[in-house]
């Protein structure tokens, strides 16, 4: 029943922004400008135009409503998982629905290079906060632990790449010794990330598993430390951009414009970075023997360790891992942010918003509570500007969902109650 | 087979004049955070047979095979399993020694496939593959089930998995905790049956099980563990007839 539901939620997303791209830009002709606007306007418009016969199909046409009716109380085992199920993917709709709508929006109020600007940005946004949060919601999971060094890591994953970087400035005459260059910072911070993990996790949070209050303490006093190491290092004032162009001021394909589109390249390099670790990290946890040993271990770890798994070694993978694509994250971001001593704390703030919104444990929620935050804080804070002249009050807007999900639904979008 | 025994009984010193244990728990003294539970529980567990655990509700049935699992707290005490001592030792080091666990509470995993509860206790590549048809044969619901979240199966069915789970690696010895918990007769009589084949494969049982009939058809040895202490022990032909001695510990049967 559920593969049916899903099915028919991809046919019904997909035919309502098919269908509603294409009519915007026979209504509209003049957002062909930008046929990517066009889509999402079109999606948006769909949304609102097509939801109401959609939901009506899917009210009639799936067994929700029986679900809904019955109340969770009446149903057996079977039906209750279904139920929830479809709960979820309901809570998910809701959440790209609100998404849509505020695109639908901003589509209205700015015009197409405008929009992409935003959306592009939100996204962008969204992965880094993505990078950081995969690790909290996962470590969490798993362990019980919240990371509260995961932001310093990140900004040890920016200094890294950056020194890197800027320390190979001679590679800066082709753009394979651009790439090269990066990519090697990119190696080495996530591997120093990884191995950072490993020692913390031995060192700190191994000895106080049955004291959840000590390792918050602890993890939050080592990203203090972190941080004065950084400062003593290389001072308050936080760096430069790393400059990814040639020495004699040629763009390379990590500099300059999108073709066609007012995007920087650059941000469509932190996406796809950002794309490649959330399907890769996806990948890892539905198809491979850690994979099933870390979402059993979320459940019940004490059973995985007596089917004969070393669960504090994968305690500590895992951790490493965690802190390895925290790391990645920063290194990633020096490309367009200056790394500062606080980079990751803004980062950090966010991640633990997604990882609440998302549903404690639920990666998936981690994922998508990550895009729809990046994109909705941009939004917002688009809107911000152009009515208050301010748009750091996009920030705000995540504590602003927050509070409104832990309203209607305490346990996060995706999460299950315990 | 029968050959193998009895070359391992001529180079095995025997440590009672019956002579093959597989387990042996000596003296333990086991604690629940300051809680004193097991107070010098000692029994023996025969090779190649089933024996039973009794005990009324909160006797230590369940904490004695926490206790041998390496998942509670022992402070003092033995336990031997196959000439090894694994007492204080990590949960993960006993089972791979070929313990396998099924604990109270159908403890599967909710948000796995009932192919991933399985694959999940493989210690070597190919156990679920050498291990599936004999699996399978026993619980046969599995096969159409084989694809399904664990969370959505009957409570019945969780508890077929998670037996089916302890038998994916090749164990030396079981621990089943209340497999008749909440099920009807007529899975009880399948998991019965289900036990029995294990017995008969030359695996070694430790059952804990309330339901005094099942208990009786199965085993042929008990232990009665009554306030955290072993109080009685022997073979279970004699239990069934001393209608005593089965009220004073157990209840009404
Ligand atoms: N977390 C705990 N803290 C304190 N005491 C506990 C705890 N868990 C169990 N106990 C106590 O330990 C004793 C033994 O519990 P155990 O679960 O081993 O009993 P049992 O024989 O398996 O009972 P049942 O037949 O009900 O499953 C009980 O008296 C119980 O109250
Ligand atoms: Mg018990």
């Amino acid at each position: 029943m559920t593969k049916e539901l899903v099915a028919l939620l991809v046919l019904y997303y997909g035919i309502t922004t098919i269908s509603g791209g294409l009519i915007f830009a026979w209504r509209f002709p003049q957002l062909n400008r930008d046929s990517l606007a066009g889509a999402f306007i079109g999606f948006g418009a769909a949304l609102l135009g097509f939801g109401v016969i959609g939901l009506l199909a899917l009210w009639y046409l799936t067994p929700i409503k029986q679900i809904a009716f019955a109340g969770v109380g009446e149903l057996n085992e079977e039906r209750k998982g279904a139920y929830k199920i479809a709960n979820n993917v309901l809570w998910g709709m809701g959440a790209f629905a609100f998404m849509w709508i505020l695109l639908f929006l901003l589509a209205l109020n700015t015009e197409p290079s405008r929009f992409l600007i935003v959306v592009a940005g939100g996204l962008y946004e969204g992965m880094l906060i993505f990078l950081v949060a995969a690790g909290l919601s996962i470590i969490f999971g798993l362990m019980d632990v919240l990371n509260l060094a995961q932001g310093a890591t990140f900004t040890i994953g920016a200094y890294i790449t950056w020194a890197i970087y800027t320390g190979l400035d001679d590679w800066r005459t082709t753009t394979a010794g651009v790439a090269l260059a990066l990519l090697l910072g990119l190696v080495i911070a996530t591997l120093s990330g990884g191995v950072l993990g490993f020692v913390v996790e031995r060192a700190l949070i191994r000895p106080t598993y049955s004291r959840p209050f000590f390792q918050i303490v602890l993890t939050f006093g080592l990203a203090e430390v972190i941080r004065r190491i950084i400062i003593a290092q290389y001072g308050t004032e936080g760096r430069s951009n790393i400059n990814l162009r040639l020495k004699d001021g040629t763009d390379t394909f990590l500099t300059g414009l999108f073709p066609g589109t007012s995007i920087q390249n650059y941000w469509l390099f932190m996406i796809l970075m950002g794309l490649i670790m959330m399907f890769g990290v996806q990948y890892l946890l539905q198809n491979t023997r850690i994979g099933i040993i870390i979402r059993a271990g979320v459940q019940d770890s004490e059973m995985v360790e007596a089917l004969g798994i070393n669960v504090r070694l994968i305690f500590t993978l895992v951790f490493a891992l965690g802190s390895a694509v925290a790391a990645l994250g920063g290194g990633v971001a020096i490309g367009f942010l200056p790394p500062t001593p606080v980079l990751g704390d803004a980062f950090l703030l966010q991640a633990i918003a997604v990882v609440i919104v998302g549903g404690l444990g639920s990666y998936s929620g981690t994922a998508i509570a990550a895009m729809v935050i990046g994109i909705t804080g941009r939004i917002i804070g688009h809107f911000a500007f152009v009515e208050f002249n301010a748009e750091a009050l996009g920030s705000s807007a995540v504590l602003l969902i927050l509070i409104l999900v832990l309203y209607v639904k305490p346990t996060g979008l995706f999460g299950q109650a315990h | 087979m029968d050959d193998g025994q009895i070359i391992i009984k001529s180079h095995v010193e025997p440590t009672s004049p019956e002579g093959n244990y597989i387990l042996q728990v000596e003296g333990i003294h086991t604690y629940i955070g300051q809680f004193h539970i097991l107070e010098n529980v000692s029994f023996q567990v025969p090779e190649n047979s089933i024996t039973v655990l009794l005990g009324r509700n909160g006797a230590g049935k369940t904490t004695t095979l926490r206790s041998i699992m390496g998942l509670a707290n022992v402070r003092e005490g033995n336990i031997v399993f196959n000439n090894e001592n694994i007492a204080r030792r990590r949960p993960y080091h006993i089972a791979s020694l070929g313990i396998g666990y099924v604990p109270e509470h159908r403890a599967i995993f909710r948000d796995l496939t009932v192919e991933e509860n399985l694959r999940i206790a493989e210690r070597k590549r190919g156990d679920l593959a050498n291990r599936l048809g004999f699996i399978l044969d026993l619980f046969p619901d599995l096969k159409r089930l084989y694809k399904l979240g664990g969370g959505r199966l009957s409570g019945g069915q969780q508890q077929m998995l998670a037996i089916a789970r302890a038998l994916v690696p090749e164990n030396r010895l079981l621990l089943i905790d209340e497999p008749s918990e909440g099920l009807a007769p007529v899975i009880i009589e399948a998991m019965i049956h289900a036990i029995q084949q294990l017995s008969a494969n030359s695996t070694t049982v430790l059952l804990v099980e309330q339901n005094f009939r099942m208990a009786s058809q199965l085993a042929e040895d008990y232990v009665i563990i009554e306030e955290g202490q072993a109080v009685l022990s022997g073979k279970m032909a004699d239990l069934v007839k001393d209608t005593a001695t089965i009220h004073r510990y157990l209840g009404a049967a």
